[in-house]
């Protein structure tokens, strides 16, 4: 395939915006090529410069204050000098794209046959409508939109979020472009659903010998789909080759750092806290003195000792919860209930870290919602330390926020965007009756410090800081008053690896300083196995597995969690391919029956 | 940027300046930058935006005058309401153009300016026409500033609770903002004006008048701004900061004025500078149809009301009032405008 010639060549491109503080050169002399039928993976943390290559590929910074210089040639036609009518002509016809976000990309008043066929008739101007129409109903069924026929005349939210990404793939195929370029195609995607999509786009791409150019920020989604891969850092290609090469021989540093973060399946709590402790001790050069950070540690001391916990009281119990919620609508807008959660039990132990794992819409946001009293539960009973809070007014929950805290998903906007940091931390001890200013700032300084941060940032505003040293400061608040259990709603899928990585780490020790127990929520099933002692699998509402996070990993007993774990992108290119023929092999079985 | 060459076991060293590098690279593409807190940002535009710079320059020059209309009407011109009708020929009422050779064919389309009487004197009395719009600014600003106060405090209040607690106070607060914007809001006016006692609550004569208009004014338009605060507050009430405040133990008040309201300052700030100008010419029509401020004490609106009659043979009886009118509205609503740009996020630099 080498031999051919490339259907998208980038030499030396350069993009460049001013701005008030001075020019930022987004993308700065990347080169690459994708031969025809070809696959290349772009990746890079955010800010690396990969979408505003993918924008420039497109030809769609015109209009804007961007300065380009290089080239980029798609299907021999030069992007940067090109006339735009010529490039209207070659976007969706030469090359199409698909976006990050399905709900955002179609246009919600028109049925997607309407978009389809105008994304069509837009290229092939003398075509009738019905064959347009034939073409849009051919190519949904090419992507594995059940009943096209049918379907064709539903509206983008009569989809859910995977199907209308196949919808979005559908429409870039319609005029059977040579390369399909996809940024970040499955972000917004649960893990099941990404699997599928990433299938896809791999059976098109050697169907119909399309080029296929995939960007994304993490290294396994690209691994088991592209033949070569750029990484981008600052906008500078630092390494680009062979797929099987960057993953098992790195050659830059930042690569190594980059594939070392990427949190790994396979690897157990026991083996990530055991080499946590070591480059910790290595690093420090010590080992944490007991007592050091009394002034944070809980009164009660955790039992990381090891007494047996089967005879202790848990921290928590929770029995049998459900959350009803009524959802507008329906026949004469009426109500109808819908459970989020439908009766969930378990205990948790002083020290230990229960891990929830599922998929969005899975409950476990509600959950812990409920666990935390920030949702009354419709049934059931949360029981802290021996204590019934299920029914508490917010007045009797007071003196116990103290003991159990949050830490929220979405560091831009659990952080008020109007209060300075250290206020946003302070908070916490003066809604709990502390009066004294000085004493306040003290331990605010002290613990900003102890997570990583400078004292002198705290009359900083959030929006000085990055996402990463913004969940620093969620984590400081939620640790100022000294709590017993932190509920952690997927601390770390807002995210860039590197410091998602920082991020767990940090979550570590300090749960080995503080002994604090942890409830660990989040959708990413390798984080979850990394921190978590126990891991209990959600779905629609129900646990559907629970246990020992090795033995859930290791030998799942629900078709659910093997599903999941199926699913999950792996590092190696060759078992990421082998992962999915037996998907594709179990699918096929499926539909034959 | 660090050193693309690194040992191995500082990685994670490098990984941490990498991901600040790479934030701070991606705030730079966004625009905003490091320490600047939202407001300095918000002035560094302004600063900028010519239209609003100068718009705010003649704001302030005319708070100020307003301010100084004792001071200003002494060094350049007469008091309000003195007489003088020695500028005036007695048949016609009109200014006259020489005053030592008194004519009724010889008046002055232009209210005999000169160098005593900046802009003219006023037709039939001769009262300085000057002094007399530098202190209808006083009553205009006065008025407007007043009652664009009861409006924000209403308005912010209701709408803030309305928002935030949902439910059937939403639905009550909601109905009362829909019933007070359909109320014929003139006329109550005029028949309110025309009912109240004088002496009520203390007050007579103009300050009765002046507490009547601010209270009508800013009692019936509150649901503008109460309306804005209330959408803003339904979409910050999901904000997780909030939850964050509540699983704090924060209470409810605490989460209204203390972490909500902090993000409802610049809206509230720019709307209000959007509704002074509607007040300013509310009091304005309001003392045209004679149910404002009681002469002699000078008000624009009154002003031009009795300058209409005259408009063929006094011009400018009816142009420097309006001018004024029209100087006052137009600059607050650019300056107000400029202000929404500045601490609009969204737009670039």
């Amino acid at each position: 395939m080498a031999s051919t010639e490339p259907v998208v060549r980038v030499d030396d491109l350069r993009v460049t915006f001013p701005t008030m503080d001075g020019d930022v050169h987004a993308v700065n002399g990347l080169s690459f090529e994708v031969p025809a039928g070809g696959a290349l993976g772009i990746v890079g943390e955010s800010g690396s410069g990969k979408s505003v290559t993918s924008l420039a590929l497109m030809g769609l910074h015109r209009g804007s204050r961007a300065r380009i210089t290089g080239s980029i040639e798609v299907a021999g036609q030069d992007v940067v000098s090109a006339s735009d009518r010529k490039l209207r002509r070659m976007r969706g016809n030469d090359i199409a794209m698909v976006f990050q976000d399905p709900m955002q990309s179609l246009h919600p008043q028109y049925t997607i046959g309407n978009q389809l066929i105008e994304a069509y008739r837009i290229h092939n101007p003398k075509a009738t409508k019905a064959e347009a129409h034939k073409r849009a109903v051919e190519s949904l069924d090419r992507v594995g939109i059940p009943h096209p026929q049918k379907r064709i005349n539903s509206y983008p939210h009569e989809f859910s979020g995977g199907m209308r990404q196949r919808v979005v793939i559908a429409m870039g195929l319609m005029c059977d472009p040579k390369v399909l370029l996809a940024d970040e195609p499955t972000t917004a995607l649960d893990v099941t659903v990404q699997a599928q999509v990433l299938d896809l786009l791999d059976e098109l791409r050697t169907d119909l010998g399309m080029g296929l150019i995939l960007v994304s920020h993490d290294l396994a989604v690209v691994a088991g789909s592209v033949d070569e891969v750029v990484v981008m850092r600052h906008g500078v290609a630092v390494e680009r080759g062979d797929v099987r090469t960057v993953l098992a021989e790195p050659e830059h540093p930042y690569t190594r750092a980059l594939l070392a973060a990427v949190p790994r399946v396979e690897l157990s709590r026991a083996q990530r806290r055991a080499q946590d402790r070591a480059e910790r001790d290595k690093r420090e050069g010590r080992v944490t003195e007991a007592g050091e950070f009394s002034a944070f540690t809980p009164t009660a001391t955790p039992a990381a000792t090891g007494t047996d916990s089967s005879e202790e009281t848990p921290l928590l119990r929770v029995e049998d919860v459900a959350q009803r919620f009524g959802v507008r609508g329906g026949v004469w807008g009426r109500t109808t209930d819908f459970w989020a959660v439908k009766g969930v039990s378990f205990d948790l132990f002083r020290g230990e870290t229960l891990g929830i794992v599922g998929e969005s819409g899975s409950g476990k946001s509600t959950l812990s919602r409920m666990v935390m009293r920030l949702l009354e539960p419709t049934r059931g009973r949360v029981e802290f330390e021996g204590r019934d809070i299920t029914h508490m007014s917010e007045r009797e929950l007071r003196p116990l926020r103290r003991d159990m805290q949050m830490v929220f998903q979405n560091p831009y906007s659990s952080l008020n965007p109007r209060v300075t940091v250290g206020d946003a931390i302070g908070t916490a001890l003066r809604v709990q009756g502390e009066r004294d200013g000085r004493k306040v700032r003290r331990q605010v300084q002290e613990l900003l410090e102890r997570v990583g941060l400078e004292p002198d940032h705290y009359n900083r505003f959030p929006h000085a800081f990055s996402g990463g040293q913004r969940q620093r400061i969620a984590i400081a608040r939620a640790l100022i008053l000294k709590p017993k259990l932190i509920i952690c709603d997927e601390p770390v899928s807002a995210l860039d690896v590197s410091t998602q990585d920082q991020v767990l780490r940090l979550l570590s020790e300090l749960q080995d300083d503080f002994g604090l127990t942890y409830i660990f929520v989040a959708h990413d099933l390798a984080v979850v196995r990394q921190v978590s002692d126990r891991v209990a699998v959600m779905r629609a509402g129900e646990v559907v597995e629970m246990g020992d996070s090795d033995s859930v990993y290791e030998e799942p007993s629900s078709d659910y969690t093997r599903q999941l774990l199926n699913a999950a992108p792996v590092l190696d290119p060759d078992e990421a391919r082998s992962l999915r023929a037996e998907r594709r092999e179990k699918r096929d079985k499926k539909t034959a029956a | 940027m660090s050193a693309p060459s690194h040992a191995p076991d500082s990685a994670e060293q490098a990984e941490q300046t990498d991901a600040v590098n790479v934030a701070t690279q991606a705030r730079e593409v966004r625009g905003d930058s490091d320490n600047r807190s939202l407001r300095q940002i918000a002035w560094q535009r302004l600063r900028k935006d010519k239209v609003a710079m100068v718009s705010g320059v003649v704001v302030v020059l005319l708070i100020l005058a307003a301010i100084c209309a004792p001071l200003l009407a002494k060094w350049f011109g007469a008091p309000p309401t003195q007489f003088h009708q020695d500028l005036i020929e007695p048949s016609t009422g009109l200014p006259m153009k020489d005053p030592a050779n008194p004519s009724p064919f010889d008046t002055d389309p232009w209210g005999a300016i000169s160098a005593e009487h900046l802009l003219g004197v006023e037709p039939v009395t001769g009262r300085d026409l000057f002094s007399r719009i530098v202190y209808g600014a006083q009553i205009s600003l006065l008025v407007a500033f007043l009652s664009t106060v009861l409006c924000v405090v209403l308005g912010t209040l209701l709408g803030i609770v309305a928002g935030y607690k949902g439910g059937w106070i939403d639905t009550v607060i909601s109905r009362a903002m829909d019933v007070f914007l359909a109320f014929p809001l003139m006329l109550f006016a005029i028949a309110l004006v025309g009912v109240i006692p004088e002496g009520v609550l203390g007050l007579t004569g103009n300050g009765l008048r002046i507490g009547v208009i601010v209270f009508i004014i800013g009692f019936f338009n509150w649901p503008y701004i109460a309306r804005i605060v209330r959408g803003q507050t339904l979409s910050l009430r999901e904000r997780e900061f909030v939850e964050a405040a509540r699983s704090l133990g924060a209470s409810n008040r605490h989460i209204l004025f203390r972490e909500i309201l902090p993000n409802l300052v610049t809206p509230i700030i720019v709307y209000s500078t959007l509704l002074i100008p509607t007040n300013i010419l509310f009091e304005a029509a309001l003392s045209f149809l004679g149910v404002g401020i009681n002469p002699p004490t000078p008000s624009w609106g009154k002003m031009l009301s009795d300058a209409v009659p005259l408009y063929e043979n006094a011009p400018y009886f009816v142009v420097f009032p309006g001018l004024a009118i029209f100087v006052t509205v137009l600059a607050f609503n650019l300056f107000g405008d400029g202000l929404r740009d500045a601490f609009d996020p969204k737009t670039s630099d």
